[in-house]
Order: structure tokens, then C-alpha cells, then sequence
């Protein structure tokens, strides 16, 4: 028994205080008000002819092109690249763990693949087009592959200097309990690398956006990419600029969605943001 | 290696006739025997050694000359009988207070009724499902000796472990332990900078010093005390312990 009642704790530990957050929470609105007053603005200033009609539709001229297309074919276009996006990001992410932790575990491992890894983590997006267009034809598989190698990279990095970086106590006292090498990296390197990992599977995943437009540039019939190009040619800046505002708002909406699970699962994390 | 004859009766015999890192000597023939029980002190100035040691016996060093023998079974590496408290508290703070107690049984074993009991002992019963992030220093660290104790080790080694909180803290912590080892079957090993805290707490204070060929560190003293517990942090006994060891540091008593 502890021989001084004041090491006992009257009650469960209270939670730290939190700060007022009304203020922020302020800024917060103001943060998604901005690109609807920008868009108010644009929408002015092209009306009154200050920024010519040609260069910038106005904000209603590009919200009526996404009306005529028609709720169906916007879905159509939205669904193939959103499902594209997914496939490719969660294959990219796989096997950058996968990858990831074989590397950040074994110091072998990654002297021998680190330098292939860093001279294919160079070739731009559009290099690999024609290539997988060449070994996979014009189907879903070019395209979702390119994805995948766009979300590869940053995750794989992410996993590696993670593994890499946990605390030598931590590991230490991983030691000191006898865990073996699988109960090690489940039950601490793992864990410990989560807030790298995250930030790396936030910026593969903007990444796969990316590589998505590249990947329906070339060869599709569907998806935004696809109607980025169709506007392109047809000489239609509405469309392009539809396109380019709902891949924005897909790409924001995802983020939102990653950023909300990274919160849940991180909230053990002390920081200054964090609660 | 010294073929000095083994204590029969000891829990843990230790000999170590060298350890070096590089070229550098740190560890000199060093030997020691703790029984079961029994709580001793390893104290010393800082970079005598005297953690490195604290390292080997726990089985994260295995890089030097001699043995670690555990009940007469040579050691290598960590054992399961062998709990060890560290300087920080190193709790993992994506685990609550309970899993981080039974940490050492398994993953999501917090529901254990041994963390209760534990927890109940370090005082900290209504803390089970914090985060470490909302714990004080020393909370956290009272939460480390709970999960050193876990597995109710025969021999639990403590490296400097209340050296980073308040003094006041540190007095309770102190007594805490005392509460949690004394007169059990736990053995403890107690590495610390500070003498009033080894002469406090032990049985048996070991001094060592830098004193060994080329500054390697060297057990230049073994002091018994026999004095029964609870004491007196300002007794007479203390002043003259101390007296004992700061001369066998070359440092003024008076």
C-alpha cells in the first residue's frame, strides 16, 4: 500500500481543460467561407467584364456546363475517378507498408532497395503513361497502376523514416519483455510510427488524385480527368474549370475523411493541437 | 576471468571482468551478489559505470567479458524473472495506464486483476484508463514500477529512477518502493547518483568509482546497513554512512 494517503488520486483524472475554442472556431468558418467569397468575386468581376468571360467563365457559367451534363453523367465521371482514386490508393498503400516495414526493420533490406526506389520515385507521373499504356493496354489496370505508384512513394517514405525514428527506449523496453521481432513491430514500432504514417498516406493520397488526372488524360472515356481533356479540346473552359473545382472538392473531401480517422486514432498524442 | 568462488545462496551473482566500449575500458573486474530479498544500492558519480552495469545485468548488454548468473542459471539476455525500471517512465502513450502496466503479460491484457492490485498499491486505482499524456512525472513513474512489478519478479533493477522528479515526489516514491519491495521476495538493484537515497533505501550500498585502469568503473566500496525500517532521514546513522562513502570518494565528510 502506498504510505501516503496524497500519492492516492481523489478522483478519475480530470481531462486538461479546453481552451475556449469559439474563437477558432471562428476562423474555422471564415476558412470555409474564403473560396465562396473568392467565388462571389470572380462571379462579379467577370459580370461587370473587369476579367474577360473567355479566360475565367463566371462561377454560374461553370455551375450551369456541370447542370447540362446531367446529374447521371456528372455521377458517372465523379464515381470512375473516385473509384480509380480508392483502388489505386489503397494498392499503392498496401504495398508501400508492406515495403515500408520490410525496409524500416532491416537495415539489409533497405540498403539494397533504397536506391532503386529513389531513381523510380523521380520519373514523373506522365513518363509512366505510355509505358503501362504499352504493358496493359487502355483498360482500368494502366490507369490504376499509375495511381498506385503515385500513392507508393510518399507512403513508403512515411513507413520507413517512422520505423526508423521510434524511440531506442521504446524498442529497449520492447527488449526488456523478451517481445520477438513480429510482437515488436506490432506492438511498438507499428504504433509509434502511426503519426508519420498518416501524414504519408495524406500525402499519397493527394498524390493519387493527381496521378488520376494523368492516367484519364490519355485514355478514358470517363472520369474528370477525361472530361479536363474533352473540355480541353472542345474548347469549353467551363468544363475545364468544373472539372478542375470538383477535383478540388473530391480531393478536400478525402483529406477531411483521413484527417477525421488520423484524429481518432491518434488522440493518445500529446500536442498542442490535439484536444 | 576471476575464479573467485561462487555465493551459493545468491539470487543473482554477477561478474564482469571487463567491458569496453571501442578502446575504452568502462567496467574493471566488478562482482557482486545480491540475495533474494534483498534490497541493494549501486551508487556512484555519474559515468562510473554504474548504469552500464545496471544494462548487462538486465540482459540489454551482451557485449562484454564474464557472466550473469540468475539462480545459478547463466544469463543471456532479458529474463522474465528480472523486472527493470528505467530513468523516464517510458510508458507507450497510445496505451492507457492499465495496458501499459500489463504490458509485459501481452497486448490488451489491461483488464488483468493484477492491474488493479497493482495499481491500488501505487495509489494510482482511478487512474486505470488515463493516457500517460495526462499523467505527471511522477504518476508516470509510479505507473513504470507497477508494470516492472507485473510479473512479480524475483529481481527488479531500478536505473536512477526518481531522478527526474521533485524532491518532494521523490521522498514519497522512495517510500512507495520501500512499501512495494521491502520485506517481499522481490530483490532489488537501485542505481543512483544519490547517497542519500542508496543509504535510505538499501540493505547494502555499493560505491563505485572511476577508480579502475584508465577510469573504468570499479565497486570501491561495500557498506551494510542494519539499521530496521522505517528510518530516520535525518538520523545519526546517515550522516556517519555517508561520512563512509564520501571519504571513499575523496571528497571532504565534514
Amino acid at each position: 500500500m502506498a504510505s501516503d494517503d496524497s500519492l492516492a488520486l481523489p478522483r478519475p483524472l480530470a481531462k486538461p481543460e479546453r481552451r475556449p475554442s469559439s474563437a477558432l472556431q471562428r476562423w474555422r468558418i471564415a476558412g470555409l467561407l474564403l473560396p465562396i467569397v473568392f467565388l462571389a468575386l470572380m462571379e462579379v468581376l467577370v459580370r461587370l467584364q473587369v476579367v474577360p468571360g473567355h479566360l475565367v467563365p463566371a462561377p454560374s457559367t461553370i455551375a450551369e456546363a456541370l447542370w447540362q451534363l446531367g446529374g447521371e453523367r456528372l455521377a458517372r465521371h465523379i464515381g470512375a475517378s473516385s473509384l480509380r482514386v480508392l483502388a489505386g490508393f489503397m494498392i499503392g498503400a498496401a504495398a508501400a507498408i508492406a515495403f515500408g516495414a520490410a525496409m524500416g526493420l532491416s537495415r539489409r533490406l533497405d540498403a539494397l532497395f533504397d536506391p532503386s526506389f529513389q531513381a523510380l520515385r523521380s520519373i514523373p507521373s506522365l513518363a509512366w503513361v505510355p509505358v503501362l499504356l504499352l504493358w496493359m493496354g487502355i483498360d482500368e489496370a494502366p490507369k490504376i497502376t499509375l495511381i498506385a505508384i503515385g500513392a507508393f512513394f510518399p507512403v513508403h517514405l512515411a513507413v520507413v523514416a517512422g520505423i526508423r525514428d521510434v524511440d531506442r527506449k521504446l524498442v529497449e523496453l520492447g527488449e526488456v519483455n523478451r517481445l520477438s521481432h513480429a510482437e515488436l513491430f506490432v506492438r511498438i514500432l507499428l504504433p509509434a510510427s502511426l503519426p508519420q504514417i498518416f501524414t504519408g498516406l495524406r500525402t499519397g493520397l493527394s498524390l493519387a488524385w493527381m496521378f488520376m488526372v494523368a492516367a484519364e488524360l490519355i485514355a478514358a472515356t470517363r472520369g474528370l480527368g477525361y472530361l479536363l481533356s474533352d473540355g480541353r479540346e472542345t474548347g469549353r473552359p467551363d468544363l475545364v474549370f468544373g472539372a478542375i473545382l470538383l477535383l478540388a472538392l473530391l480531393g478536400k473531401l478525402s483529406d477531411t475523411v483521413l484527417k477525421f480517422a488520423e484524429n481518432r486514432v491518434l488522440s493518445w498524442r500529446d500536442t498542442s493541437l490535439s484536444n | 576471468m576471476l575464479t573467485l568462488p561462487r555465493t551459493a545462496d545468491a539470487l543473482l551473482d554477477v561478474r564482469v571482468s571487463g567491458k569496453r566500449y571501442d578502446t575504452r575500458v568502462v567496467l574493471d573486474s566488478i562482482s557482486l551478489t545480491i540475495k533474494a530479498g534483498e534490497i541493494v544500492s549501486l551508487v556512484g558519480p555519474s559515468g562510473c559505470g554504474k548504469s552500464t552495469l545496471l544494462r548487462i545485468i538486465a540482459g540489454l548488454d551482451r557485449n562484454y567479458d564474464g557472466d550473469v548468473l540468475l539462480d545459478s542459471q547463466r544469463q543471456q539476455g532479458p529474463s522474465s524473472r528480472v523486472g527493470v525500471v528505467f530513468q523516464e517512465p517510458r510508458l507507450l502513450p497510445w496505451l492507457d495506464v492499465a495496458n501499459n502496466v500489463a504490458f509485459p503479460a501481452g497486448p490488451r491484457r489491461g483488464s488483468d486483476p493484477r492491474v488493479g492490485e497493482l495499481l491500488a498499491q501505487v495509489g494510482l486505482a482511478n487512474a486505470r484508463s488515463s493516457l500517460p499524456k495526462h499523467l505527471s512525472g511522477g504518476m508516470a513513474q509510479r505507473v513504470a514500477i507497477a508494470r516492472g512489478l507485473f510479473t512479480n519478479p524475483d529481481l527488479l533493477l531500478l536505473d536512477e529512477p526518481f531522478s527526474a522528479v521533485d524532491a518532494i515526489t521523490r521522498m514519497r516514491l522512495q517510500d512507495l518502493l520501500l512499501s512495494l519491495v521491502s520485506g517481499g521476495k522481490t530483490a532489488t538493484l537501485l542505481v543512483t547518483h544519490d547517497l542519500d537515497e542508496a543509504l535510505y533505501l538499501a540493505d547494502r550500498v555499493l560505491l563505485m568509482t572511476p577508480s579502475g585502469h584508465g577510469g573504468a568503473g570499479r565497486i570501491a566500496r561495500e557498506i551494510a546497513i542494519p539499521d530496521g525500517r522505517p528510518r530516520d532521514r535525518n538520523g545519526p546513522w546517515l550522516a556517519a554512512a555517508r561520512g563512509k562513502l564520501l571519504e571513499s570518494l575523496g571528497v571532504s565528510g565534514s
